[in-house]
C-alpha cells in the first residue's frame, strides 16, 4: 500500500482586487501518493498555478485562501502561519518555477545560493555544504560542477539554470516537488533533457511531483496521474490512460482534439473549441466550460456537476454522465462518486 | 526544384549584426543572424520555418519585409529584387507582403481603435481612392474584414485592451488581409495563444488561404503544428538552413541528424508512444551565433560528428595523432584540474605532448571535416535538400 502524501480538500483561493473578487480556485480536492507524478493541465487562468502557490502557502495579499484543507503528513498546512510553514518549503516540499532567470538572484554565485538553502534547511558545516552543492549539480548533469559552481547565473544557459534550480529544490530530499511549467521558457531540445532529468530523479528517489503545464505531450511523457482543470474546477481525473485513452470530458475531448497528431498520416482539420475561457471575476453559474461546450443542456447552466466515477482510478464533472442524461455517443453514464 | 514559379525566392540571404565592442568597436563581433539562407515559396503553399530561438528564424522573416536592411544576397518577388530596389520604390510591395506579429498584445497600438488600426494600411496604400466615397468603402471593408475574422461588427469601434489574446490576434490578421496582400509572413502568430484558440486562429488562415490563393511563410518553434500547416519545411540551426523537405518527407524520413534530433524531442500526446524509449536527446547548448567558427553549426552537439580516438590504435606517437583534432569535450587534467583544451578549440601540439604524458588512453574528438568545412544545402532525393558532409553515410537505410 502506497503512503498518502498529499491530500487537497475542497480549496477555494480567491484574489480580492478594486475590481472585485477573482475567483482563480474554486473548490477543488485531490489527493497524492508517494511516487506518483501528477501533471495538472489546463489553459491560462484555469487555476492550475494558483493551486500549486495555495499548497505552498504562498498566496500573498489581495490574494487568499478561502476555505478547505491541505493535509500533508497529518498536518493541515494551509493553517500554518509563515514561520512554521518555512519548516516545510524546502524541506518537505520544494518548487520550481517556469522562469530560471527570475527564480535565480543575478548577484550572487550558483555556489552560494545553493549553499544559502543547503545550510539553512540542514545542519551540514560549510565546507559538507559546499561538496553537497558540487554533487547535486553533477547528479543534475553540469559538466565540471568543480568550475562551474562559482559562476553567476548570467554565465548559466535557460537550461542549465532550470538544472540548477532542479539541483537546489531537491538539495534538502523534499517529499513533494512541485513544478511550475518548467520547460515552457526552453527549447525542445533543451526541454527533452530537462523532462529525461526529472524523470531519472524521480526513478532514483522516488519522489512525489507535481508537474504544472498546459502542453499534453510533457504530460503524456512524465506523468502517472492527470488533473485536467478549467476555470478554476477540476474537470476531469484519472490516470494517464485514462486521460489519454478514456477521457470522457467534452473539454478533455475538445482540448485533445485541437492538437495536431504528429504521428498520424493524413491530416485531419483540426477542431477548435469555440469561444473563450470564462471570466473568473463573474464565473457562470453552472459548468464554466458550458458557453463553449456542443453538448450543453439547461442543467449545466444552473449547477455545476458533481465528479461521477468512471472507475477506480477516474472522475468526470460532466452532466452527461448522470443516470437521467439522455444517451450521447461517447458518454458513459455511470454513479456520482462521494 | 519543380517546373512551378516560385513567388518568393531567396538566394544568400545574410543578415549580420554588429556587436562589437571596447574602445572604438576595436573587439569585433558579429552576429550572424542569417547566414546565407536559400528558400523559395511557391504560390498558394504554406512554407514553414523551423528552429530554436536564436536560429535566425525570425530575423529572416523580418529581412524579406525588410524591416531590417539584408546584409547581403537577394530577395526575389515575383522576379523583382527586393534587398536591392530603393526604399521609395518599396511601398507596393509592403502591400504585396504582408506579417502578422507573435504578440497580440504587443503589435495593436493601444491608443488606436481597431477601426484605425486595420483602416492604417488601407489609407497609406489609398485603396478606395478610385471609389466615389473613399471613407465609406474603407469602412464597408472594415465590417467585412471583422466579420470574417469572426468578430462583430460593433467591435470596430473598440480598443485593443477590451479584447481576449485569441480576439487580438484576429484582429492582427483582419489588419494584415485589409490590403489584399499576396504573401503572409506570420511570425510565431500562436505560440501566445491557449491550445484551444490556437485551433481556431489555424483553421482560419487555413480558409483564407483557399478564399484569398495566398502564400504564407509561417514561421514556429511549435513543430507539430508547423507539420499541420505547412506544405514545405526549412529547418534552420544557428543561421544556416539545415534541411529543406515537404512536410511528410521531413516528418517521416528526416535527413540531416539535427532534424532526427529535434523531431525525436517532441513530446507526443501519447503515454504509450512507442518511440518513447528511443529519443535522441542532444548534449549541451545552442552555441552562440556570435563570430561562428567554420564547419558545420551544428557539429559542437552532433552525434555523428565525433569518434573516439584510442591509444593503443596509434603505436607510432598518440600525441602526433591528436594534434589538429578538434576536442569535443573540454579535457581537464586530471589532478590539477587545469583546462588543457576547452571545448570545441583545436588541439594543439603542447596540449597534445600534455594529454599523452597525462596518460589518458581516450579522447573524443570531432570529425575534421564537420569542424573545417561548412556544407552546402544540396539536393539528396527530389525536393528534399539537407546540409551534412556525412548525409548518405548517415542515412543509409532511407537513401
Amino acid at each position: 500500500m502506497k503512503k498518502k502524501i498529499l491530500d487537497v480538500k475542497n480549496i477555494k483561493t480567491s484574489f480580492f482586487t478594486h475590481l472585485g473578487e477573482v475567483q482563480a480556485v474554486r473548490g477543488i480536492s485531490f489527493d497524492l501518493y508517494e511516487g506518483d507524478v501528477l501533471g495538472i493541465v489546463g489553459e491560462s487562468g484555469s487555476g492550475k498555478s494558483v493551486t500549486s502557490l495555495t499548497i505552498m502557502n504562498l498566496i500573498e495579499e489581495p490574494g487568499r485562501l478561502k476555505e478547505g484543507e491541505i493535509i500533508f503528513d497529518d498536518i493541515d498546512i494551509s493553517k500554518l502561519n509563515n514561520r512554521e510553514m518555512s519548516e516545510y518549503r524546502g524541506n518537505e516540499i520544494a518548487m520550481i518555477f517556469q522562469d530560471p532567470m527570475t527564480s535565480l538572484n543575478p548577484v550572487y554565485t550558483i555556489k552560494n545560493q545553493m549553499m544559502e538553502v543547503i545550510r539553512r534547511h540542514t545542519d551540514l558545516t560549510k565546507a559538507e555544504a559546499f561538496e553537497r552543492a558540487k554533487e547535486l549539480l553533477d547528479l543534475v548533469g553540469i559538466p565540471d560542477p568543480e568550475l562551474q559552481i562559482h559562476d553567476y547565473p548570467h554565465q548559466f544557459s535557460g537550461g542549465m539554470r532550470q538544472r540548477a534550480l532542479i539541483a537546489t529544490a531537491i538539495s534538502c530530499n523534499p517529499k513533494l516537488l512541485i513544478a511550475d511549467e518548467p520547460t515552457t521558457a526552453l527549447d525542445v531540445t533543451i526541454q527533452a533533457q530537462i523532462l529525461e532529468l526529472l524523470k531519472d530523479l524521480q526513478k532514483k528517489t522516488n519522489m512525489t511531483i507535481i508537474l504544472i503545464t498546459h502542453d499534453l505531450g510533457v504530460i503524456a511523457e512524465v506523468s502517472t496521474h492527470v488533473i485536467v482543470m478549467y476555470g478554476g474546477l477540476i474537470m476531469e481525473k484519472g490516470t494517464v490512460e485514462d486521460i489519454f485513452y478514456r477521457h470522457q470530458h467534452p473539454y478533455t475531448k475538445g482540448l485533445y482534439r485541437s492538437i495536431p497528431k504528429t504521428t498520424k498520416k493524413d491530416k485531419d482539420r483540426l477542431i477548435p473549441i469555440e469561444g473563450s475561457p470564462p471570466d473568473l471575476m463573474n464565473p457562470p453559474t453552472g459548468c464554466p466550460f458550458s458557453p463553449r461546450c456542443p453538448h450543453t443542456m439547461k442543467i449545466c447552466l444552473e449547477k455545476q456537476a458533481p465528479l461521477f466515477n468512471l472507475s477506480e482510478t477516474h472522475t468526470s464533472a460532466c452532466w452527461l454522465q448522470h443516470m437521467d442524461a439522455p444517451d450521447v455517443k461517447g458518454f458513459t453514464k455511470t454513479k456520482e462518486a462521494k | 526544384m519543380d517546373e512551378r514559379k516560385p513567388l518568393l525566392e531567396v538566394r544568400n540571404l545574410k543578415k549580420y549584426f554588429d556587436k562589437s565592442r571596447g574602445f572604438f568597436k576595436r573587439e569585433k563581433r558579429i552576429l550572424t543572424a542569417v547566414d546565407g539562407i536559400n528558400l523559395h515559396i511557391y504560390k498558394g503553399e504554406t512554407f514553414g520555418l523551423v528552429g530554436e530561438s536564436g536560429c535566425g528564424k525570425s530575423t529572416t522573416g523580418r529581412t524579406i519585409v525588410k524591416l531590417y536592411k539584408p546584409t547581403d544576397g537577394e530577395i526575389l518577388f515575383n522576379g523583382v529584387d527586393l534587398a536591392t530596389i530603393p526604399e521609395k520604390d518599396m511601398l507596393p510591395y509592403r502591400r504585396k507582403i504582408q506579417m502578422i506579429f507573435q504578440d497580440p498584445y504587443a503589435s495593436l497600438n493601444s491608443r488606436m481603435t481597431v477601426t484605425d488600426i486595420i483602416g492604417e494600411g488601407i489609407d497609406t496604400h489609398k485603396i478606395f481612392d478610385d471609389q466615389e466615397d473613399p471613407e465609406l468603402a474603407k469602412q464597408e471593408k472594415i465590417y467585412e474584414l471583422l466579420e470574417s475574422v469572426g468578430l462583430k461588427r460593433e467591435h470596430a469601434s473598440r480598443y485593443p485592451h477590451e479584447f481576449s489574446g485569441g480576439q487580438r490576434q484576429r484582429i492582427g490578421i483582419a489588419r494584415a488581409l485589409a490590403v489584399d496582400p499576396e504573401l503572409i509572413i506570420c511570425d510565431e502568430p500562436i505560440s501566445a495563444l491557449d491550445v484551444s484558440i490556437q485551433a481556431q486562429v489555424v483553421n482560419m488562415l487555413e480558409d483564407f488561404q483557399k478564399e484569398r490563393e495566398l502564400t504564407y511563410l509561417f514561421i514556429a518553434h511549435d513543430l507539430s503544428m508547423v507539420k499541420y500547416i505547412s506544405d514545405r519545411i526549412g529547418v534552420m540551426y544557428i543561421g544556416k538552413m539545415m534541411e529543406i523537405a515537404t512536410s511528410d518527407d521531413l516528418y517521416d524520413k528526416p535527413l540531416h541528424p539535427y532534424t532526427k534530433a529535434l523531431l525525436s524531442s517532441i513530446p507526443v500526446p501519447d503515454p504509450n508512444n512507442p518511440n518513447k524509449g528511443s529519443r535522441i536527446v542532444l548534449e549541451g547548448d545552442v552555441p552562440s551565433p556570435i563570430n561562428p567558427k567554420e564547419g558545420c553549426r551544428f557539429a559542437s552537439r552532433c552525434y555523428y560528428a565525433r569518434v573516439t580516438m584510442a591509444k593503443e590504435n596509434y603505436p607510432a606517437s598518440f600525441s602526433n595523432a591528436l594534434i589538429g583534432k578538434t576536442s569535443i569535450k573540454t579535457i581537464l587534467n586530471p589532478e590539477s584540474r587545469e583546462i588543457i583544451v576547452a571545448e570545441n578549440q583545436v588541439i594543439t601540439d603542447f596540449a597534445a605532448t600534455l594529454i599523452d604524458e597525462l596518460g589518458f588512453t581516450e579522447v573524443l574528438v570531432g570529425k575534421a571535416k564537420c569542424f573545417t568545412e561548412t556544407p552546402e544545402l544540396v539536393e539528396v532525393r527530389k525536393n528534399h535538400y539537407a546540409a551534412c558532409h556525412y548525409i548518405e553515410e548517415i542515412n543509409k537505410d532511407i537513401l
